[in-house]
C-alpha cells in the first residue's frame, strides 16, 4: 500500500497502518523533533505525545495523503507545548545545555545557532524547516498553512537578521559573497 | 574569516549533519507507546471537563469536532508572554480550536488588565482580554496562597455596571489548574461572553463569582469540584465554611476595535423538505463571523439548527461553527471563526441537513410515579430511571445517536418549562454548583444521558415536558454567497 491508502486505513482504525505510516518516516521525524529540542529524551517524548495526539485526531484528517504534513504540523505544536513547559530560556536552542569551549567550525556553528535561537518564532520554523530539514518552500508553506509569498518573505526576513546579528555582535562575518 | 563563504552555505552545513542527530533505536517504543495512549483515551471517551453557564433563553453550543490547527507565534504573541500572568493564555489561546483567538492576538487585539481583588489570602485577578462589538473573551486567573482555605471560585454572574444582566451567552472554562489540590496554588480560566445580535459588549463588564472556601481540618472538605450529578446538593452545601464574592469591574477599551466590522445582506431562502428557511445576513467580526436564519411560521417542522454548517471560501477553506443562539424557528444566530483578517475575495455559507422535528411530536409525556414514558418523539428516547436526589426528584432519559453522522452533544434536551395533567406550569429546579442544563454523556458509545430535576410535591400525572432539540433531520444540500 503506498501512503495515501494507509492513511486511509488508518484513519479507518487500521491501527498497524497507522504505525507503518509513522515508522516508514520515523527517522525524518524524530530529527525535527531533535532540531527543535535538542535534547534526546524530549525529543523521543515528542515524538510519542506526537503519536497520541495524532491518534486521536485521526478522523479529523481531511487529506490522506497529507498524513506526514499533518503529523509534523502536530509534531511542531508538541514540541512548542514541551518548551513552553520546560520554561527554557530560548528556543530552540538551550546553550547552557551545549558542550563547553567550541573551537573553530564548531565556534561558528554555535554562533549561528544562537542567532537563529534569537530569532522570533516564524522566522526560526522557516530555517529549521529549510536548512534543518531541507523542506522546500512549498512544503513549509503548507505545513505552516501560510500562502508561499509569505514564507519567502520570512525567510529573508530572517537571512537579513541572521546577518545582522552575526555581523553586529562581532561574528566571524557571514557575508554574502 | 569564516570559511563559510556564505551565510546560507553555513546553514545548509548545519543542517547537513547526519551524525549530528543519531536516531536512537528505542524510537519504536515510542511511537508504540503513543498509539497505545491514544487507544487508551480514545476508549476512555473525551472528558466534559469545560462547564457551562447560561444566561438568557434558548441557548445551544455546538460542540463540534473540529479541525486540529496550529498556529506559530509571532513576535506580538512573545511580547505577551513577557507579560507575567498573560503566557499561559497565550498557549491556551494557541491550542483553541477556535482559530479566531489565535488570529486575533497576532493582530494586536489582547487588551492586557491585571485587576486584582484579594480576600484572605485568594485573589482573584483579570489578567487581560480579548474583545469586538460582540464577544469578549476574558483570562482570569485564582491565586491562593493561604493554606486555611480550599480556593473554588463558583456562581459566576457577569453583568453590566449597572448590575443588568447581559443577556448573553456565556461560558467558562478551566485553561490549567496548577493548585496542589486543594488548598494551594494558581488555577487559570476564560470567561467567554457572546453577545446576543445586535448588541454591543458594554464599556465596563462587571464579573461576580463567590470563592467557596473549604476547611482542610475537615475530612469531608471538598477536595475536587462537587459533582452535582452524583453528589445530592445536600452533601455538597454543608463542607463549604462560609462564602465572599468578589466583584471587578472590567474595562473594554472600544478603540481596540471601533469600525472592525463588515456587514452583508443576504436574504435568501432555501427548501428543505418542504421547510423554508431564510439565511438573512451576515456580520464579520474579529473574533467571530455570526450569521442570522429564520425558519417560515408555515414550516410543518420546529427547525432546531443547521447540523453541518460550514462557512467557506473561493478556494474551498473552512471556518468552523461553534454555537447557535436561539432557534431557527423564531431566528437564531449562528457564530462562525472570524475571516476578518483573511478577507476572502468571496464567502459561503454551505451545508446539507438541518435537525427538525415535526410540530406535533415535541411533547415528550412522563408518568413520574410510575417511571414510565408515554409518548416521545420515537424510541430512541427513553426514561431509564426516577429516583430521588437530595430534597428532590431526578429523571434520568436515555437518547440514542448516530454519532457518525451527528456529533452534537444531546445534554439536557429538554427546556426547563414543564406542565402537569392540571395544566400547572413548573420550572426545572436548578442545582447548587452545577450546570443547569443537567446532562452528561456517561451512557454508552452515542448514548446520551439527560437529567433532569423536579420538586418533590404532589402533581397531577401525567406530566409534559418539551424538548428543544433532537436528533432527527431534514436534509438537502445548500451552497449560499455571502459576498
Amino acid at each position: 500500500m503506498d501512503t495515501e491508502q494507509l492513511a486511509r486505513a488508518a484513519s479507518q482504525g487500521d491501527d498497524e497502518a497507522f504505525y507503518l505510516l509513522i515508522n516508514a518516516e520515523k527517522e525524518r521525524l524524530y530529527r525535527i523533533a531533535y532540531s527543535y529540542l535538542r535534547n534526546e529524551a524530549d525529543a523521543l517524548e515528542a515524538i510519542q505525545e506526537t503519536t497520541c495526539r495524532a491518534y486521536g485526531k485521526l478522523r479529523q484528517l481531511k487529506e490522506p495523503k497529507y498524513f506526514l504534513t499533518w503529523y509534523i504540523r502536530i509534531l511542531i505544536h508538541c514540541c512548542i507545548d514541551e518548551q513552553k513547559r520546560r520554561r527554557r530560556a530560548f528556543f530552540p536552542w538551550n546553550l547552557s545545555e551545549r558542550a563547553p569551549e567550541p573551537q573553530g567550525d564548531t565556534d561558528d556553528k554555535l554562533e549561528l545557532e544562537e542567532a537563529i535561537g534569537k530569532l522570533e518564532p516564524r522566522y526560526r520554523h522557516v530555517i529549521i524547516l529549510k536548512y534543518y530539514q531541507d523542506m522546500t518552500l512549498t512544503e513549509i508553506a503548507r505545513l505552516l498553512e501560510k500562502p508561499e509569498g509569505t514564507i519567502k518573505t520570512w525567510l529573508h526576513k530572517a537571512l537579513a537578521q541572521l546577518r545582522q546579528q552575526i555581523g553586529r555582535e562581532g561574528g566571524n562575518g557571514y557575508v554574502e559573497t | 574569516m569564516s570559511k563559510h563563504d556564505s551565510l546560507e552555505s553555513a546553514l545548509y552545513s548545519g543542517g547537513d549533519e547526519p551524525s549530528g542527530i543519531q536516531v536512537p533505536p528505542n524510537l519504536d517504543e515510542f511511537i508504540r507507546k503513543g498509539i497505545e495512549l491514544g487507544q487508551a483515551e480514545r476508549r476512555r471517551g473525551r472528558k466534559r471537563a469545560r462547564r457551562r453557564l447560561w444566561t438568557g433563553s434558548a441557548a445551544l453550543i455546538l460542540l463540534a469536532a473540529c479541525v486540529f490547527s496550529i498556529r506559530l507565534s509571532p513576535a506580538f504573541a512573545s511580547l505577551l508572554r513577557e507579560i507575567p500572568g498573560l503566557e499561559t493564555f497565550v498557549n491556551y489561546i494557541r491550542s483553541s480550536e477556535d482559530r479566531s483567538l489565535g488570529w486575533a492576538l497576532d493582530n494586536d487585539l489582547v487588551q492586557p488588565l491585571g485587576i486584582s481583588e484579594d480576600y484572605e489570602g485568594v485573589s482573584l485577578t483579570i489578567e487581560g482580554l480579548m474583545a469586538d462589538n460582540n464577544r469578549a473573551v476574558i483570562f482570569y486567573s485564582i491565586d491562593s496562597r493561604s493554606d486555611r482555605v480550599f480556593a473554588k471560585l463558583d456562581k459566576w454572574e457577569i453583568t453590566d455596571r449597572n448590575g443588568e444582566s447581559l443577556g448573553a451567552m456565556i461560558s467558562s472554562g478551566e485553561t490549567g489548574v496548577e493548585q496542589e489540590k486543594p488548598f494551594k496554588g494558581k488555577s487559570r480560566g476564560t470567561i467567554d461572553i457572546q453577545m446576543p445580535e445586535g448588541k454591543r459588549i458594554p464599556d465596563v463588564v462587571v464579573v461576580k463569582t463567590t470563592l467557596q472556601n473549604g476547611d482542610p481540618e475537615n475530612p469531608n472538605a471538598v477536595k475536587n469540584a462537587p459533582n452535582p450529578f452524583v453528589e445530592p446538593p445536600s452533601v455538597i452545601v454543608p463542607d463549604l465554611l462560609n462564602e465572599h464574592q468578589y466583584e471587578i469591574a472590567v474595562p473594554v477599551d472600544h478603540s481596540k476595535f471601533e469600525g472592525m466590522k463588515r456587514e452583508y445582506e443576504i436574504d435568501k431562502t432555501i427548501e428543505v423538505e418542504d421547510q423554508l428557511i431564510t439565511f438573512t445576513k451576515a456580520t464579520v467580526h474579529p473574533l467571530q463571523v455570526t450569521l442570522t436564519v429564520i425558519g417560515d411560521p408555515r414550516n410543518t417542522k420546529r427547525i432546531f439548527g443547521a447540523g453541518d454548517i460550514r462557512m467557506t471560501d473561493e478556494t474551498g477553506a473552512e471556518w468552523k461553527s461553534f454555537w447557535s443562539m436561539g432557534e431557527i424557528e423564531d431566528g437564531a444566530t449562528i457564530g462562525f471563526e472570524s475571516s476578518y483578517f483573511h478577507e476572502p475575495k468571496e464567502l459561503y455559507i454551505e451545508g446539507g441537513w438541518f435537525r427538525a422535528l415535526d410540530k406535533d411530536k415535541l411533547e415528550v409525556v412522563v408518568d413520574t410515579e410510575r417511571g414510565q414514558i408515554i409518548h416521545a418523539p420515537d424510541s430512541r428516547l427513553q426514561l431509564t430511571a426516577v429516583g430521588p436526589y437530595g430534597k428532590f426528584n431526578k429523571l434520568t432519559f436515555s437518547l440514542t445517536v448516530n454519532k457518525e453522522l451527528d456529533n452534537m452533544f444531546y445534554g439536557g434536551i429538554f427546556a426547563s418549562e414543564y406542565k402537569d395533567a392540571s395544566g400547572k406550569k413548573y420550572e426545572m429546579v436548578s442545582i447548587p454548583g452545577g450546570t443547569i442544563s443537567g446532562a452528561t454523556g456517561m451512557g454508552g458509545p452515542g448514548e446520551y444521558e439527560s437529567y433532569f430535576y423536579l420538586e418533590d410535591v404532589d402533581y397531577k400525572q401525567p406530566l409534559t415536558l418539551s424538548v428543544y432539540s433532537y436528533p432527527s433531520y431534514i436534509r438537502e444540500p445548500y451552497k449560499i454567497r455571502i459576498k
